[in-house]
């Protein structure tokens, strides 16, 4: 049996808050990345297509991106390649897009929680293995799904399971939400051939023996998720024997840059130079698929002599330009965590207000002071991101002290 | 800590500044006038505790103006009473050496460990009190001022935390606020929020209205591609039977029609299967083959030949027998005479010719006579005998030029001796002929030779002697001796002259002489020749009887007379033989005449020119008479010919009639008449169906495929009779439904704009990811106004914190030094109440307070400030190292009662930490010096 295995596509992601050209760019970026990923199942004549859930990004598909997923899918049914979807969190298949389309022949959608298994033949009409799968119900699947899932009883074709999961030891599993979690061992003792699974966005191998995947995403989405993205092709001809290859798909790759060498830029222009320094090491580091292109997410951090610059938006945009102009991307992001010279450690021992300030802010920030302030004067705790008012107002202090030095400390030679 | 010693190196205007080996008080007067480098020993002082800044030399202010680099030392006493060292020094980097009594050590750029409790901007700004800023609190409000010296501690640049914070409340209203005033930033997001909302709710139903456009859409576009299909296959429909009406149908129509003909022309019609083709199959009866198209007309036809043969036989029998007769009347009269017909012709032109030739034979008679007259005239002046006694080749055989030569010589030389002859004694031949020279000459020369002498004689002899003429002209010996010279020459002259003329006559009579001898041998040699060219010609004529004159003398009419008598015996001769040509021909001439009249009985006339044309006239009439012989015979070849196939004709005409007749009998009842008829009719019939099957074939080359196809179209039961009406009703059809199909292409182009128009606006999507965002910037702007109430609630808990712990010390202390300044008006410097952060002063003992403020002098302003910095200054550094205070020119413009007493108060602050005074005021530096303090004084390069 030889199978692609993709998930999160999500389908028209807003990328909101980006320029229009920039945001339609990198909605486009996941329907090339689709169609790569259809191309290369067409020429690689696989028996099926699984995706692992959040194919959509949320309730809400456009009509043009939903013409473009059932043409992409009636080009694989066409040539007689099943497509095997089981839903995630993000599309859920109750009241959801999901459920709606009109989704052609030899598409399966597992939109329930409940098993199905699905047989996949070959064009020649022979049996070439079972895909179990279970899908989320809602958007906030809390259930173990993968201890519902059995092999088919039919052992001498390759049996594969298809679970948006999050696997508890996953690497990367933070920058998610633990919908549906699961563990390896789970996994690796219910007896199928391979786990196709979705959910968390790093490509990675949880296990050998039996093959268990994460794909990533088909496209990355955010500087978080950087590196090639694509789906895996996965050859079970020999089930002992199983062949897992990464397919690049995605046509945008994203870059995060976290450049500390602004100490000494003293101009926007000399900030972007050392911006492309860092953009040629790291492209000499990894040079990347030939026709690929960037979006860059740059993050300028440390002392900065024009710090107060670096935190205009404006200024920003403009470095933006300036980088993306000069490394021909797609697009630059530009982050600015850059403060004076200031250092509060040298000024926690002043016998002034500054010192005691600073002192106090530390104090409340280790927890040894209780913060002057009550959760009935907070507007923004919110119990799921933090647990406690104190777990919230420790990390809103985060840069507190640096921020009331460099109030505090109206010019630069104060500080000395 | 004090400054026991300061050595400068060197470091911006100052050099090899050293304060000596005593170490400074605690009053250290810095006395200078301006730009001496107050300042940069400040900063100096200020570098041997923290270090340079900035750290590099070429950004360094105070870089040595003479060059190097910035360098010094200074000895520190601590307050503990240890002494430490410290060097520092700038190059390419700050190096630095601290020397305390546990050894020394490398502190390379750092501060001392003294001062780590001070940063380098608190004691530049803090522990240096200048005059600018007391100046400046006149400017101020003096809540702020206040506010600094408490909040800030008197550090300038350090904004109070009052301020800070309200920025920080400020921001943290701007992002969110509990009530409802303003519009924060959260309630502006959540405002877009729920016009976002309202927005996808309308692409919402944009969206399913794009839905239900495409679904309306893809139905539109099923039913026209229905419609096309169907619309397709009528075009199909109608395309066979547009073919089947306007091909197949004439098609069948002339098949059939064929059939028609030929069953009318005989066939037998034969029972024909369903769908059968029509049309006969083209071949006619056995009867109708081989007969005419038109038997009728035939028949007429073979009688009209038989008839017409007989009457042309008869009417060339009569042409052959004219003939005939033609014929013999030819060969009866002139064929003999066309037989010799070039004779006669010949006859005819002798005869013409005979006068002519007659006349011929007399003119050469005469001229034979006249040229024998001739010859017998030249021969008489030749010869002694008649010239026809000479042979005419003794005459004729002479070389005349050879005779003429020889004659000519003779004749030639004859007249030469004849002409010496004549010539004898005349010597012109020769020279000139020159006379003899005569005596008058020599006479001449012998008087003028003398008369000479004569001169010359009386010059010799009588050289005095002159005379004198009538004239009275004097002719002296000398003239005598001049005109001897020309006299005595010209006789000489004249001699000589005679004496040449002699000599040229003797040449001339030697010359004469000679030629006279020449002469004389000269004649007897022509003679001589003359003699032998008579030989000669004697020799040449000996043959002939010439006259012998004419051999003596030879002349020139020798020589012409026998070439002239040989020339006419020839010319005699010619003619004579011509002559006897001539009679020949006449003779000839008569004999073919003759000859002629003989064979053809021509006998009248003679020969004469008239009867010569008679003949002629004869010979034309037999030459026309023959060729009308000729023509006449090839006519009768002709007519004997045609009456042949005339005969052939009317034969065969008579067989073809016959076999007619008999086969048209058998279609009439053996009337031939009428079976013509009958058998025309017929075949009329078949020959139309041929035409028209020929037609068919040739406007239809493919009539075996139409053939087969109008046989499928049979067995397909196809009614050819409404052809016509199917294929209008098919029509109409077709344009109802092309009239649909173009309803439907206007409503999916209509949809296809509305979908356009619904595409272009705002997705659910865009909105919802739209959406997403603004709630995390709502989530960030509500943590961003609770992290910025956080800091704002720290610094002002840090300030009233910092307030309560050191104001009430920091006062009390101030309040002892205003006392000091003020000599006991004001001893207490105390805070409002709760709310009210305002300073009073209260004097000693008293019950009322002034409020520190405008209300106050700026004198007592200036104090409380003083007062209060000082206070600040042992506050920072309490229970540390107590550094240096320095004061620029503070105390300045105070008087003297109130300066006074600062002086005090600077004595009392210098008991436990180091007070430098900069100055330019010598006598405020007197001042100082008289109450201890050293005065290091520096000067302007």
């Amino acid at each position: 049996m030889r199978f692609i295995h993709i998930s999160d596509v999500h389908l028209d992601t807003a990328f909101a808050g980006r320029p229009d050209a920039l945001r339609k760019r990198l909605r486009h970026a996941s329907l090339e990345a689709l169609e790569r990923c259809v191309a290369t199942a067409l020429a690689e004549e696989v028996d099926a297509l699984l995706i692992a859930g959040d194919l959509f990004d949320g309730p809400y598909l456009s009509f043009e991106t939903e013409r473009f997923l059932l043409r992409q899918l009636r080009r694989l049914t066409g040539e007689g390649i099943q497509v095997v979807y089981a839903t995630g969190n993000h599309d859920p298949g109750s009241g959801h897009r999901a459920t709606g389309l009109d989704w052609p022949g030899g598409v399966t959608v597992i939109a329930r929680e409940d098993p199905v298994t699905v047989p996949v033949h070959r064009r020649t009409g022979e049996l070439a293995g079972h895909v179990t799968g279970a899908g989320h119900a809602t958007t906030h699947e809390t259930g173990d799904l993968s201890r519902r899932l059995a092999p088919a009883a039919n052992p001498r074709v390759p049996q594969v399971a298809l679970l948006h999961t999050q696997v508890a030891t996953a690497a990367a599993r933070q920058a998610h939400h633990a919908y549906a979690p699961s563990t390896l061992e789970q996994l690796r003792a219910a007896g199928f051939h391979y786990w196709a699974l979705g959910h968390v966005h790093l490509r990675q191998e949880l296990s050998g023996e039996p093959p268990v995947h994460y794909c990533g995403n088909l496209q990355g989405r955010s500087p978080r998720e950087t590196g090639p993205k694509g789906g895996l092709l996965v050859d079970l001809g020999d089930p002992a024997r199983p062949h897992v290859e990464f397919r690049e798909f995605a046509p945008v790759r994203w870059e995060k840059l976290a450049v500390a060498t602004v100490a000494d830029a003293s101009t926007l222009d000399e900030v972007a130079g050392e911006v492309v320094r860092a953009w040629e090491e790291a492209r000499t580091a990894d040079p990347g698929s030939e026709g690929t292109e960037w979006m860059v997410a740059v993050e300028l951090v440390g002392p900065s002599p024009i710090w107060r610059q670096l935190r205009e938006p404006r200024e920003l945009e403009t470095i933006e330009d300036e980088v993306a102009a000069r490394l021909d991307v797609v697009g630059a992001e530009v982050r600015a965590r850059v403060h004076p010279r200031v250092r509060p450690d040298e000024h926690l021992e002043r016998r002034d207000v500054l010192g005691a300030t600073l002192r106090l802010c530390r104090a409340v920030a280790d927890g040894s002071e209780v913060p002057p302030i009550a959760e009935t004067d907070l507007a923004g705790f919110d119990p799921e991101r933090d647990a406690t008012v104190d777990d919230y107002l420790r990390r809103l202090l985060a840069g507190g002290e640096e921020e009331i030095l460099e109030r505090m400390l109206e010019r630069q030679g104060a500080g000395e | 800590m004090r400054f026991e010693s300061v050595h400068i190196d060197r470091y911006g205007c100052l050099a090899d500044l050293s304060t000596g080996k005593q170490p400074l008080p605690s009053i250290v007067v810095v006395l200078g006038p301006n730009e001496s480098g107050k300042s940069t020993f400040f900063s100096f002082l200020t570098t041997l505790l923290f270090g340079f800044h900035p750290a590099n030399r070429a950004g360094h202010p105070y870089t040595p103006w003479s060059g190097g680099s910035p360098e010094g030392h200074g000895r520190i006493r601590l307050d503990s009473g240890s002494v430490e060292r410290v060097q520092r020094r700038l190059t390419s980097a700050a190096s630095g050496q601290l020397t305390t009594e546990e050894g020394v050590r490398n502190i390379a750029n750092r501060r001392l460990p003294a001062v780590e409790h001070v940063t380098r901007g608190v004691f530049r700004q803090v522990y240096a009190l200048t005059l600018a800023e007391l100046a400046g609190i006149e400017g101020e409000s003096w809540a702020l001022v206040q506010d600094r010296l408490v909040g800030a501690m008197g550090v300038k640049d350090l904004r109070t935390a009052r301020t800070v914070a309200a920025e920080f409340e400020a921001e943290a209203n701007r992002l969110w606020r509990p009530d409802n005033r303003g519009r924060p930033r959260v309630r502006v997001l959540r405002s877009e929020l729920a016009d976002l909302n309202g927005r996808r709710r309308h692409a919402l139903e944009l969206d399913r209205m794009l839905r239900a456009r495409a679904e309306e859409r893809a139905e539109a576009e099923r039913a026209l591609d229905a419609l096309r299909e169907e619309v397709e296959r009528e075009r199909e429909r109608r395309g066979v039977l547009e073919h089947r009406l306007n091909r197949l149908l004439p098609v069948r129509q002339a098949l059939a029609r064929i059939e028609e003909l030929e069953s009318a022309g005989g066939s037998g019609r034969e029972e024909k299967g369903p769908g059968a083709l029509p049309g006969g199959s083209g071949e006619p009866p056995e009867a109708l083959r081989g007969l005419p198209t038109d038997p009728v007309g035939l028949l007429e036809a073979l009688r009209d030949r038989r008839l017409e043969a007989g009457v042309r036989i008869e009417q060339l029998d009569r042409d052959a027998a004219l003939c005939a007769e033609g014929l013999q009347d030819y060969r009866d009269r002139y064929e003999k005479v066309a037989a010799i017909e070039e004779d006669v012709r010949r006859a005819v032109t002798l005869m013409t010719a005979m006068p002519d030739r007659r006349r011929d034979v007399e003119a050469a008679e005469a001229e034979v006579r006249a040229l024998e007259e001739r010859c017998a005239e030249q021969g008489g002046a030749l010869f002694t005998v008649p010239w026809d006694d000479v042979s005419q080749s003794d005459y004729a055989g002479i070389d005349a030029e050879e005779l003429r030569e020889h004659v000519v010589v003779a004749q030639k030389s004859r007249e030469r001796v004849l002409a010496h002859q004549a010539g004898k004694g005349n010597s012109t031949g020769v020279h000139a002929e020159l006379s003899k020279p005569g005596w008058p000459s020599l006479a001449a020369g012998l008087v003028l030779l003398a008369g000479g002498l004569a001169l010359a004689g009386w010059w010799f002899f009588y050289p005095d002697q002159v005379f004198e003429t009538l004239g009275g002209t004097r002719i002296t010996a000398a003239f005598a001796l001049s005109a001897s010279v020309f006299v005595g020459g010209g006789g000489l002259v004249t001699l000589a002259g005679r004496l040449a003329r002699q000599i040229r006559y003797r040449q001339y009579r030697l010359a004469v002489e000679e030629a006279e001898r020449h002469r004389a041998e000269r004649v007897a040699a022509l003679q001589g020749k003359e003699e032998d060219a008579k030989e000669t010609v004697r020799a040449l004529v000996g043959a002939l009887p010439v006259r012998e004159s004419l051999v003596e003398t030879p002349g020139a009419d020798l020589a012409a007379g026998i070439e002239r008598l040989a020339e006419l015996a020839e010319r005699l001769r010619e003619r004579r033989d011509e002559l006897e040509r001539r009679r020949e021909r006449v003779k000839l001439a008569a004999e073919r005449i003759a000859g002629v009249r003989e064979a053809v009985s021509f006998h009248s006339g003679g020969e004469t020119p008239v009867a010569a044309r008679v003949l002629g006239s004869l010979l034309d009439a037999a030459l026309k008479a023959r060729e009308d012989a000729r023509a006449t015979e090839r006519q009768l070849e002709r007519i004997e010919a045609e009456r042949a196939d005339a005969d052939a004709e009317r034969a065969a005409a008579t067989r073809e009639l016959q076999d007619l007749e008999a086969r048209l009998a058998a279609f009439a009842d053996g009337d031939p008449d009428r079976g013509a008829a009958a058998a025309a009719e017929r075949l009329q019939n078949w020959r139309r169906a041929g035409e028209l099957r020929q037609e068919l074939e040739r406007t239809h080359p493919e009539l075996d495929r139409l053939g087969a196809e109008i046989a499928t179209a049979e067995g397909e039961g196809e009614r050819w009779d409404t052809l016509r009406e199917s294929l209008d009703e098919l029509q109409a059809m077709s344009e109802r439904r092309t009239r649909r199909a173009e309803e439907l292409q206007g409503t999916i182009a209509r949809l296809h704009t509305e979908i356009d128009h619904f595409e272009d606006g705002e997705t659910a999507d865009t909105i919802e990811g739209r959406i997403k965002v603004l709630k995390e910037q709502v989530r960030e702007a509500r943590e961003g106004r609770d992290r910025a109430f956080l800091l704002a609630r720290l610094v002002r808990e840090s300030d009233r914190r910092f307030r309560d712990e050191n104001q009430p010390e920091l006062l009390k202390r101030a309040g002892r030094y205003l006392g000091e300044v003020t000599r006991g008006r004001y001893d207490r410097i105390e805070l409002g109440d709760p709310g009210d952060e305002s300073f009073y002063l209260r004097e000693p003992g008293g019950s009322t307070t002034r409020k520190v403020g405008e209300a106050l002098s700026q004198g007592t302003k200036e104090q409380v400030y003083l007062a209060l910095r000082l206070a600040i200054i042992s506050h920072l550094d309490a229970d540390r190292e107590r550094l240096p205070l320095f004061m620029d020119e503070t105390l300045v413009n105070w008087d003297a009662w109130r300066r006074d007493r600062a002086f005090g108060i600077l004595e009392r602050v210098a008991e436990e930490r180091q007070v430098f005074i900069f100055t330019c005021h010598p006598a405020m530096a007197a001042e100082m010096e008289d109450r201890g303090a050293r005065i290091i004084p520096l000067a302007v390069e």
